[in-house]
């Protein structure tokens, strides 16, 4: 957990560790990097207001560091670059403060329930690619592209690509998407999922892929076979 | 520039232009004048010379005998003003008397040597163009015989003429004009005259133009400082003017007044439209800090309230004297009344940012699948309610902030589903318009009468029949993000029986 304020971190610590989970703190994003390159989280939760470094770079030097593990990242209402930012840079979700830490625990106990589910499926069988014509998405190899060229997708970004793709003309509803991807049985109170969508359709479409993804208004999304 | 007065630029400018054309036209003047004095000296030896020719040629015996000036009896000439020569340069008597009825060409003629004379002297203090003539040189081609006439100066070689035309040579220190004249009987006329008259008068005129140039200077100066002060003097009573406003702030005040010179009254005015230029940015500036410091001052009301009721409530579950339950009832209401709080801080935060009119990262955004997202949560938020989207299979596109449009149709939905009938209908509908889009979201629920729409749309405003706690913001939210999106919040009656609430954004 890194946050610069002592107040908020305390807290925030006693309220996870009454929920069961062991808690590291760091109060700036230097000291976040060293703390988890020790002791190899299950999940970071990151402020994005630090006084060293933003933590979209944070989250973006945890990400080129090789963890792999959910990132929740916290910002205030006025950070909505910041948030955004530190999405693209590879974090799974936000929250903005101030929130219900019953929220928090929620969100938590589904990215980690969903990370655990993965490190077990991969651990049994290795999911082949997927091959959508020219649209190849494998997850274990942490890649997607189209007609070989990479999109740079983040973790949730795959994800969310991996599980329309797997499900092709298939409309899949906000709150199935919602559990797929983030393991998620609640509806969050945010606009992740319409944020990571417009990010995967800007990537599509910068690569000169066509609108593969549509909304289906009052049901969910759809992948289009191309 | 040294020159900072205005005044000091104009007279400098003035007197520059005047000595120039003083010095430029004095010596003109006095070089024409002094040209014009040379040639008429000339003229005038070249005349004089013309005019005793027939009686230097009488004397020297050449030609034939000029008319007898009819001369009763005669003098002898002075010693050393008349002198005859022969060919070696010996003296040779001039016969005194009147001529001979029938002279030879070979014999002097003593009248004619009176009549010469008496020419030479009469010339005298001549105040003729050249002055007076020093003396006469004349030489007869033929016999060789010379003539001296007059005072021939000691260094003058006495029988050295030189050939025709003027010359101008210095001699002890004075500058003379010699001017020979050939004449065609056989000889040769020189007169001298001293060329000291001309330089003079050439002197004195340049003294002349010098005086009259320099008190010339002194009128143009004296006129010009005049002149410029009281030209400028417009000027000086407008910056005196100007000058007040910095003492007193009264931006109200006019420089422009009649009767200023043309091009003060063109300073005046502009002066005058940036001063009430001036005085709209204050008084813009005024009603900004007004309204920020009411919304300063309202927020903290609104969220002292609720502060207040945690804090009571906080005090109530530390008390030693309250049991488990109340203990728990009371941490539950500080649980809640802290949502309040948070709900109230983001809205002045969205509230904040839509009235600061900043339009930030504007993009071209689906406002069809933001309204599909938003139900989406509004739906998870409220099961009770049956919210009912009509939106179209795509778009419609606008530009603008998805953050701010999402925030319109949450609180647009939200509004709805809280003030609208408990487990009622709440309709919303997207479509595309001539500019932009229209955004219309509609509740079965009781309404807002029509006397007060236009107060809930203020901050802070609640509906009399607003039951439920809420922030008292989301209107005026709605109003501030629709602005900056260049549009409006209309609120009218719904044919479901409740409240209408329509936003035009514009793209």
């Amino acid at each position: 957990m890194v946050d610069d304020d002592a107040a908020i971190l305390d807290s925030l610590r006693r309220a996870l560790e009454l929920e069961g989970y062991a808690v590291r703190t760091a109060v700036d994003g230097a000291g976040a990097l060293r703390s988890v390159a020790q002791s190899e989280p299950d999940a970071v939760v990151l402020d994005i207001g630090l006084p060293d470094l933003n933590g979209r770079v944070v989250a973006a030097r945890m990400r080129a560091g090789g963890l792999s593990t959910p990132i929740l990242v916290l910002s205030a209402l006025d950070q909505v670059d910041d948030r955004i930012a530190g999405l693209e840079a590879g974090a799974d979700d936000y929250l903005v403060k101030p929130f219900a830490v019953g929220e928090l625990v929620a969100r938590l106990r589904a990215l980690l329930r969903r990370a655990a589910t993965q490190a077990r499926a991969g651990g049994a069988a290795l999911q082949p690619p997927m091959r959508l014509g020219p649209l190849l998405v494998d997850v274990d190899g942490a890649a997607a592209s189209w007609d070989g060229r990479d999109l740079g997708l983040t973790g949730r970004e795959l994800a969310l690509l991996d599980a329309l793709a797997r499900n092709a003309e298939v409309v899949l509803g906000r709150d199935r998407l919602l559990d797929m991807v983030w393991g998620y049985d609640f509806a969050p109170d945010s606009r992740a999922l319409d944020v990571f969508m417009t990010y995967l359709r800007r990537k599509l479409e910068a690569v000169g892929a066509p609108r593969l993804v549509e909304t289906v208004r009052g049901v969910g999304f759809v992948l289009r076979r191309p | 520039m040294i020159l900072r007065s205005l005044t000091a630029r104009v007279v400098v400018g003035a007197l520059l232009v005047v000595t120039a054309v003083l010095v430029g036209g004095g010596l003109t003047i006095v070089a024409l004048t002094e040209q014009r004095d040379k040639r008429d000296a000339d003229a005038d030896l070249r005349r004089f010379a013309g005019d005793i020719t027939p009686g230097v040629a009488g004397v020297l015996g050449v030609g034939p005998p000029p008319p007898t000036p009819g001369l009763p009896g005669s003098r002898p000439p002075a010693s050393g003003e008349l002198q005859l020569l022969d060919r070696t340069g010996r003296p040779i008597p001039i016969p005194p008397g009147p001529p001979p009825q029938a002279a030879t060409s070979s014999a002097p003629a003593p009248g004619v040597a009176q009549a010469l004379i008496d020419a030479f002297n009469q010339r005298g203090q001549s105040s003729a163009p050249a002055g007076q003539i020093v003396f006469v040189r004349a030489l007869a081609t033929a016999s060789g015989r010379r003539l001296i006439l007059g005072a021939l100066p000691r260094d003058f070689a006495p029988m050295s003429l030189r050939p025709g035309g003027r010359t101008v040579l210095s001699r002890g220190g004075k500058l003379w004009r010699l001017m020979v004249v050939q004449a065609p009987i056989g000889v040769t006329v020189e007169v001298g005259a001293l060329a000291q008259s001309i330089s003079a008068r050439a002197a004195r005129l340049r003294t002349i133009v010098i005086w009259t140039g320099v008190v010339g200077l002194l009128v143009v100066l004296a006129g010009t400082v005049i002149t410029s002060r009281v030209a400028l003097r417009p000027l000086r009573e407008l910056a005196r003017k100007a000058g007040r406003v910095k003492g007193t702030d009264d931006l109200e005040v006019k420089l422009r007044v009649p009767g200023q010179p043309h091009e003060v009254a063109v300073l005046a005015q502009e002066l005058d439209l940036m001063l009430s230029r001036l005085e709209e940015a204050v008084a813009g500036r005024e009603a900004a800090l007004l309204a920020a410091r009411r919304f300063a001052a309202d927020a903290g009301h609104e969220l002292r309230t609720p502060l207040q009721s945690v804090r009571a409530n906080l005090d109530i579950a530390t008390s030693d004297e309250a049991n488990p339950q109340q203990r728990r009832l009371a941490l539950e209401t500080a649980g809640l009344e802290s949502d309040r709080l948070s709900r109230l801080v983001d809205g002045l935060q969205t509230l904040a940012r839509g009235e600061s009119g900043l339009v930030v990262a504007a993009l071209d955004v689906d406002l069809g699948d933001i309204a599909d997202g938003a139900v989406f949560a509004a739906r998870t938020r409220h099961p009770e309610i049956g919210i009912e989207s009509d939106l179209p299979a795509t778009g419609p596109v606008v530009n603008g902030d998805a953050d701010g449009l999402w925030r319109v149709i949450e609180n647009l939905l939200e509004n709805a589903a809280r003030h609208g009938r408990p487990g009622g209908h709440v309709r919303l509908r997207v479509t595309a318009d001539a500019v932009g889009a229209e955004i219309i979201v509609e509740d079965d629920g009781p309404g807002i009468p029509l006397g007060e729409r236009e107060r809930v749309v203020r901050r802070f405003a609640r509906g009399q029949n607003a039951t439920v706690g809420g922030s008292g913001l989301g209107l005026a939210i709605v109003q501030a993000e629709a602005r900056r999106h260049g549009g409006t919040l209309e609120l009218s009656s719904s044919e479901l029986g409740g409240l209408l609430a329509r936003v035009t954004i514009c793209s």
